[in-house]
């Protein structure tokens, strides 16, 4: 009989956890830059994420979103609405960390967490229409963040800046060494829950 | 009942959930974001000296 492999291991546990922490101790400070939504800020929660789904897969970013999310000022309903972002990132990390030059890593971690970060817009954009009725479609929000450019790129440096940077600079912190099983799927289940979710609020009937 | 309580308290928009009366100025709040990056760093830092390569991973291991 093969020997059993944990999801995680201790390491990733703790990494998970720290970062889940500060991510909590962040939010419930609300310590963000302020001039996103009436009511929320640019929160951080992208950065803790996104370096807890590089050092311990997407199980570590699921924790970190979890932790989040008990001070979030969306509190609980955000939390699902993370999750394709983590899918999405783990699905392309390898790669990119086995990348051989540092340019070609920097430039392939921005441009996948450009593309992770447009596909869980629209999840959070069912959310600010469905939960919190900031709109009465998702239209305005998506010309808003995506048109209105400033709000996207503001999020994509969060999600990328600093996590792109440990990565250059502090690899051995964020060796893929993880596995995820049916990583594929799952990011295509998150991508599909969230696209159907979306289109509820889409205004198209 | 216990995520009903969670999903029934949890939005709080635009005040920290758990901190009641903190109310930050926009300066304050961003020089604490930035606070907080720095202790990630710090914490991305320190693994990578500690776990220089894979058989050091688990905590506790010894230095090769």
């Amino acid at each position: 009989m093969m020997p059993r492999k944990p999801l995680l291991n201790t390491r990733q546990i703790s990494v998970a956890a720290v970062l889940g922490g500060l991510s909590l101790i962040t939010e419930a400070f609300g310590l963000s830059l302020p001039g996103y939504l009436p009511g929320v800020n640019f929160n951080l929660v992208g950065a803790y994420l996104s370096i807890a789904t590089m050092a311990a897969g997407p199980l570590g970013g699921i924790i970190v979103t979890i932790l989040d999310s008990f001070t979030s000022s969306v509190g609980f309903y955000g939390l699902p609405f993370y999750w394709p972002h983590v899918f999405f990132l783990a699905l392309f990390y390898k790669r990119i960390y086995s990348m051989k030059s540092t340019a070609m890593k920097v430039v392939g971690y921005w441009v996948v967490t450009a593309v992770a970060l447009f596909i869980q817009y629209w999840g959070w954009f069912f959310l600010y229409v469905y939960v919190f009725k900031f709109a009465t479609t998702i239209w305005p929000l998506a010309v808003y963040n995506f048109v209105g450019v400033i709000p996207y790129a503001t999020f994509l440096a969060i999600y990328a800046l600093i996590p792109g940077f440990v990565l250059v600079t502090a690899p051995n912190f964020v060796r893929p060494n993880w596995n995820f099983p049916y990583l594929k799927w799952v990011t295509a289940a998150s991508i599909i829950l969230s696209a159907i979710a979306v289109a509820s609020q889409a205004g198209l009937r | 009942m216990i995520l009903g309580t969670i999903l029934d308290t949890s939005p709080c928009l635009g005040q920290a959930c758990y901190v009641p009366g903190l109310q930050l100025d926009s300066t304050t709040q961003t020089a604490g974001a930035i606070v907080m990056i720095i202790i990630v760093l710090a914490l991305a830092w320190y693994g990578n000296r500690k776990w220089r390569s894979p058989s050091q991973e688990m905590i506790g291991a010894a230095p090769a």
